[in-house]
This record gives C-alpha cells, structure tokens and sequence, in this order.
C-alpha cells in the first residue's frame, strides 16, 4: 500500500470522517494531485499556492536566520508557538468548512513572529497569532477573502493590548541589556543618528525579522525576481518615502528624519517587501498598486514624524489593506467608462 | 494513402452541407461530395477516388464516408493552369471557388464577404503556440510558389492590403521572401512568437495597426487571414489545379516516438495517422492543434483530419507527481513565474494533463492580468461571473474583448479556469440579449492601407 491509498483510506475511515481535509490537505502536500484537466488548456502552468507561500518562506529566511543568531534559540521557540497556536485555528476552520487547509498560513505563521520584539513573551505570541488568523482572516472567509494583513491585525492587536511589552522594552543583538528605544526613537529624540553598517546587519534595537535589511533586501529582491510578489508597491512605497522625508527633512529636519535613516530603520524594508506586497489585502489593478504605495509612503513619514508613536509601518499598511478596495474601484471607475450603445 | 476516409459536413459554426453524391456512387478525388444551401457557405471535395461507402445525415454531425481505391492522382480543377495564374480575375476566382479552400472569397459565393470587400489580407507564418508546424518544412523550399501566390492574391484584390507575418526566429526565411518580392507588393512583419500572436485578434494590431472589433471575426470586417499552407493551396490550385485535399499535419509532444511531419488527406482518421508513431503502451491525451485552446480528440478512430487541422499533439495523462512535488527544483517545469530553475535553463519542458496543484481562492496574485493579450482583468471578472453578478458590469469591464486563448486559466497560481468562467459570462450575457458592441465599427478599418515599417 503507497502513501497516497493509506491517506485516502485513513480519511475514509468512519472515526476520522470529521477530520478528513487533514488526510486530503496531507496527501496533497505530500503526493500532489492526482485530478487532471478537463479541456483546454490540456497542460497547465507548473506553479501552484504551495510553490509560491514555500517561495515567501524561502525569501524570509536570511531574516528569520539573522534572528535566530542574534536572539538565540527563543526565537524559534516563538516561530515554533506562532505556528502551533495559528494551526490549531486554521485546522478548525478547515475541519468545520470542510475545506482543505490553507497554505498562506505558511507565511503568517512566520511573518507573525518575525514583526514582534525579541522579548516577547510566548504567550502573548500565541494571542497575537491566533487573534489575527481568527480575526484578520478567518472571520472573513479565509485565505483571498480577508481585508487585512492577518499578520499585522495580530501585532496590531499586541501592540493596543500590551504596550508595555511590544513598544517599550527592546533589546539590541547579542545583548542581555533591555531598552526603552529603538533607532527610530532615537533620532526623534533629536540623538545621534546611528551607524549606516549598524543599520544595515542590523546591530540595533528592533522588531526579530526587520533587523538583518541586507537579508531583507535580498530576500524581497527575491521574490520580485520570482514574479512571487509584484514590484508596484515596494517601489511606490520607498520611492515615496524616499521623496517625502527628503522634501520634509529640509523643511523640517528636527522633526522628518533624512531620507537614508527613514529607509533603514524600523519595519520599513520588511514591510514593503513582505506585508504591503500581500497580493490579497492590496489593490489589484496597476495604478491601484502604484497608488498604494504613494499612499503607504506618504502615511509612514507622518506617522513616524508627527504621531505619538515612533514606527509607521504597521499602521500604514492596515491603513493602506483598508484603503484598497476604494482605490481598485477608482482605478476601475476611471479606466472602464461604461459601455455605451 | 488512406483505405477510408470521412468528410464532415458541418462545418465550425453549425452549418451542414447537403451531400450531392448517393451511396455506391463513384467519386473522384477533388470532386464536389457537398454543397451549402443557395450556393452560400463552403463545398466539400472528396479526398480520394473510390466509391461513397456511407452518407450519413444527422442533426450535427453529417458525413459521408468513401472507400478509396488506392489510386493518388487527382481531378485537377478545369481551366487552372500557369497561364490562369496572370488570366483574368474572374478565372481565378472560379477556380477558387471549386478548390475547397475554405473561407477565401470569390464572386462566386463561397465566403462569408464578397471579393470586392477584402481589404486586407494577412499571410501568417507566425507559429505562437505551444506546438507548430515547422515553417521551413512548409514554405522553406516553396518561396517561388509563395511569391505565386501574393500574385494571385493580388489580381483576386486589387485594392487590398497584403501582408505577410513572419515568425521572428525565421529571419532567414523572411529575408528570402523580401528578396523575392518587392515591398510594393507585400509588408513583412517579423512578430515574436509569443502565444497568442498568430491569433487573429493579435495580427490585426500589430499589422494593420487598428484595435480588433471584438465581437467579430476578422473576415466580417474585411480582413482576410490566411495560414502558410492555405496561402500555397492558393498557389496549387491556380497553377497547377490541384484541389485541397491533403494537409500536412505535425504530429508533436512527448507521446509521440518521434516528432514528424506527415501529409495527409483531407478526411483520414486520426488513428491511421497517429496510430503507428504514439509511444506504446501509455495513457495518452490527443488534442487537435493547440495544447491551449485545441479540442481533444476523444475517439480517434471516428475523428478526422479537418481543412484546418495541422498539428496533432500527444501528452500524457499524468496522475501521478511524485513525492513532494511543489518542493523539487523543477529543471523541466514550465512556468510563468520564475518559481522554477526550468527558468534558467534551455533545456525542454515537459507537457502533461495534471492539475498540478490544487484548486485554491483567488489570491489576486495578478498573473492573469499580467499574460492577458486583451489587456482585461480576469481576476475581476471571473469573480463576478462565479458570484452569477451578470450584468452590465462586466460589459463596463469589457468582458467582450476576451478571446479565448486561455492563457489565464493556464498561468493561474490558484488552478482557476478562469477562462471557463469568462466564457460562461460572455454565454450568460447573450443568453439575457445583450449585446456585447463592437468597440470598432467595422466601416473603420475599411480602407487601411499600412505602410511597412522601415527596416
């Protein structure tokens, strides 16, 4: 008996009758499909949801590595809670859906740790995991159907909930030493700005997965090369902020940091590579996209510069997830007039 | 040659031809077996000489079938010669109207416009799709007949722009060609071979520079598109009255032992032609044509070789992937993304009938968009349709200008037929009476007359 027929007959097995989208989900992941095409195109293109969440996965791991180096083993034991607590949620859903298990948990489950400060603890890694896939996307339907960035709705929901925790304590690289600013905090503080190389292997204070950019960078190249993630709203984006907080610094430069210093600290660099790229929560159209990455830009640099928090990146993109409807439906309102007779 | 053969009298849009032989009758090839009703639509010729075996009249599916008595010679057309090739207009026009090829027209009735209304026409020799029939097997050793056959197609319209595509890899062959005829007589278009580009709806574009009146076929507005193995039927026809009975038909893909070419008569069964060359034993999909848009061939004993068939594809039916398929590096897996070392590789890609992968929601991923030739959005539209919002919103989003090639349901990251549900849009659309119109009136691309493009 192969793998595929022990599969199918465990999930046929009365008992298990209720649990089998995990059987089906399984054989899938394990085997592929077996179900061909019914008419043309007879042949279809290779790529397919695992590939491309395993792509996502592949990109966030010079990342996800830099943190396990620079943080110790916790991290992995907060990936390993992250993935566990969003499972159990995910599975649920699919049991009572009678759905197969959706693969952009994949990347959540990931991404979700990798967006929170070293020091968090477990629990609330688990609470944050499970608030978001519960509510950022289950809720609305599951994977393609959701609104906003599961991830973000998770550590937007850390960050209201306990602050103390997700804003105030941070620890810098190979340090026991716990403190109350990151970078961005710094240079609002009116400090010395820090080291470009600092920066750059990300030697300071910081959210696990944003502070390796070189890492960052090569991994959202990636996924651009790949064609796994569409080039649009991270070029928007950093251009954006790139040419506001240049236009700003010189007319405001005690409270708009330079260009250099807003590109590489805090999640901007993840954040356009990883989490604006979403294709679910933003627009889908063209412009749509380059007029997400405008906005997202242009929001980052106020709420870094004038808000009363010091990291703009994660409000920007829920901002921008809530925004993106309305922007598809101008873009397709401008470009479709209506068909006239 | 063939034992049997069998000519379909229905042709693509449903209209049937009334037979004009009686079973036992003696038929010679190139004689008229079928006629349209009032002279209007297409005739059939027999393929063979031999006797009508069967004449089978049923709703949809008429056709008569001939035993062939193993001769190869052929009834040439009456009055075809060297000397009709530069005869009068007229001449040549009837001896196209009896040569069965489809679709050219002629006074004489036997297309869809009259000759004075062809105001383009486009020779292609792009071969866009997954498959082709090689170019240089066809014309390569032909260009003189080629260059016979602009004449003629030029003493058939004289006021009609010619055109000819040339597949970009075929320079060489397209240098010959202009070599071989002035500029005057025809423009050469050198066009990447970028599925869907032989299609119609992409030569118009490019080559006469005007938006496609989608909604229309090409002919209805005046453009006459031919391929390369019509465009030399033209040619045998007038020159040496030889009628389209044979086609040459690639047999490609892996479930071939070896990729040939073979000539065959109009009317043979698939399975004589295919039958010694599929590679034994082997689950096999046979599909006519196009891996993408081709129909498949179900029984090939009963189908047939059409006038328009000119590849025969085999791919297997793969059920089985392999252990952990998604993770592989995928040396021969073809892909629109760059997911796959395939990508950086020249090495050939294998073709199979697996899904691939399972079906998901739509992740708005955004590669159809990027692949659509009629620069629409399918990840919209499909969603509409699959919701049954059919209404005026998918007009507004011009759902009318999808042309089936399929290309969406083919990239598709999520294995959406995509393009079953625009169809099943553009259907349910009809069926409520609206009327998709054209984006172009077809008076507009009356008269043009492009200039080749500087070299």
């Amino acid at each position: 008996m192969n793998g595929t027929t022990l599969l199918r007959r465990l999930g046929a097995a009365r008992p298990l009758r209720r649990i089998a989208v995990i059987f089906t989900t399984l054989e899938g992941i394990l085997f592929g499909t077996r179900k061909l095409t019914s008419g043309a195109p007879h042949v279809l293109d290779h790529i397919e949801i695992k590939r491309y969440m395993a792509l996502v996965i592949l990109a966030l791991m010079p990342s996800t590595v830099a943190a396990v180096v620079y943080f110790g083993w916790y991290v992995l034991a907060m990936i390993a809670t992250s993935y566990v607590c969003g499972a159990v949620i995910e599975v649920a859903f699919a049991v009572v859906r009678k759905k197969d298990i959706e693969e952009g948990f994949l990347v959540t489950g990931l991404i979700f740790p990798l967006v929170l400060p070293p020091t968090t603890p477990l629990w609330v890694v688990a609470v944050g995991v499970a608030f978001g896939v519960f509510f950022g996307k289950e809720v609305f339907g599951g994977t393609g159907k959701n609104i906003f960035n599961p991830a973000l709705v998770g550590r937007l929901f850390v960050t209201i909930a306990f602050p103390e925790m997700l804003s105030a304590s941070w620890r810098a690289p190979f340090t026991d030493a716990i403190t109350s600013a990151t970078p961005l905090a710094l240079v609002r503080g009116g400090q010395a700005l820090p080291q470009m190389r600092d920066l750059l292997l990300g030697l300071t204070p910081g959210s696990m997965g944003e502070l390796f950019r070189l890492g960052v960078i090569v991994g959202g190249l990636f996924l651009l090369l790949t064609r796994v993630s569409n080039w649009r709203v991270p070029l928007a984006y950093l251009a954006t902020v790139a040419a506001f907080s240049a236009v700003g610094n010189s007319l405001a430069p005690l409270r708009i940091a330079p260009p250099q210093i807003q590109l590489l600290t805090g999640g901007l660099l993840f954040g356009a590579f990883f989490m604006a790229t979403d294709p679910v929560t933003s627009p889908v159209t063209r412009a749509g996209k380059f007029a997400a990455g405008i906005l997202l830009g242009v929001m980052t640099v106020l709420i870094r510069s004038f808000s009363g928090y010091s990291e703009g990146v994660m409000f920007s993109i829920i901002l921008m997830n809530t925004f993106a409807p309305l922007i598809d439906h101008i873009v397709l309102s401008l470009t479709y007039r209506p068909v006239t007779r | 040659m063939p034992p049997r053969v069998v000519i379909g009298l229905t042709d693509p849009q449903g209209i049937t031809l009334t037979p004009t032989v009686q079973k036992g009758a003696p038929v010679r090839a190139g004689q008229v077996v079928a006629r349209g009703r009032d002279r209007i639509g297409a005739i059939r010729l027999s393929s063979v000489s031999g006797t009508v075996e069967e004449v089978r009249v049923a709703d949809g599916d008429s056709a008569i079938a001939i035993l062939s008595d193993g001769s190869t010679s052929w009834t040439p057309i009456e009055t075809a010669g060297p000397e009709a090739a530069v005869g009068a207009p007229e001449t040549v026009e009837r001896i196209l109207s009896q040569s069965g090829i489809p679709g050219i027209p002629t006074r004489f009735d036997t297309a869809a416009i009259a000759a004075t209304d062809v105001d383009a026409v486009i020779i292609n020799g792009v071969g866009a799709d997954i498959y082709n029939p090689s170019v240089s097997l066809i014309a390569g050793s032909r260009i003189p007949d080629l260059v016979s056959a602009v004449r003629i197609l030029r003493r058939l319209y004289p006021s009609a722009a010619l055109a000819f595509a040339v597949d970009a890899r075929a320079q060489a062959f397209g240098r010959q060609v202009r070599a071989a005829v002035p500029r005057e007589e025809i423009s050469i278009h050198f066009l990447k071979p970028k599925f869907p580009q032989h299609r119609e709806e992409m030569l118009l574009p490019v080559i006469l520079g005007v938006p496609f009146p989608h909604g229309h076929r090409a002919i209805n507005c005046g453009v006459l598109v031919l391929d390369l193995q019509t465009a030399l039927a033209i040619h045998d026809a007038v020159v040496f009255g030889k009628p389209a009975i044979d086609r040459i038909v690639a047999l490609a893909g892996p479930g071939f032992v070896r990729n040939v070419h073979v000539r065959a008569r109009v009317g043979t069964t698939v399975s004589q032609i295919v039958d010694s060359w599929l590679r034994r034993p082997g689950d096999l999909r046979l599909v006519e044509n196009s891996l993408l848009t081709g129909r498949q061939i179900r029984d090939p004993v009963a189908a047939t070789i059409g006038p328009q068939t000119d590849t025969l594809i085999a791919v297997p039916e793969r059920q089985e992937t392999g252990f952990l398929p998604f993770a592989g590096a995928g040396l021969r897996k073809d892909s629109y993304s760059v997911a796959f070392a395939s990508r950086l590789l020249p090495i050939g890609k294998e073709a199979d009938t697996n899904l691939h992968g399972e079906e998901r929601p739509c992740l708005s991923c955004g590669f159809c968009e990027a692949v659509c030739p009629a620069r629409i959005l399918p990840s919209i539209l499909h969603k509409y349709v699959k919701r049954a919002m059919i209404d005026e919103t998918l007009l507004r989003y011009r759902i009318s200008r999808c042309f089936d090639c399929n290309l969406c349901t083919y990239v598709c990251t999520s294995k959406i037929d995509v393009a079953s549900l625009l169809r099943q849009g553009k259907a349910r659309l009809a069926a409520q009476g609206r009327q998709i119109p054209p984006e172009v009136p077809p008076e507009h691309l009356k008269g043009i007359l492009v200039k080749e493009p500087a070299p």
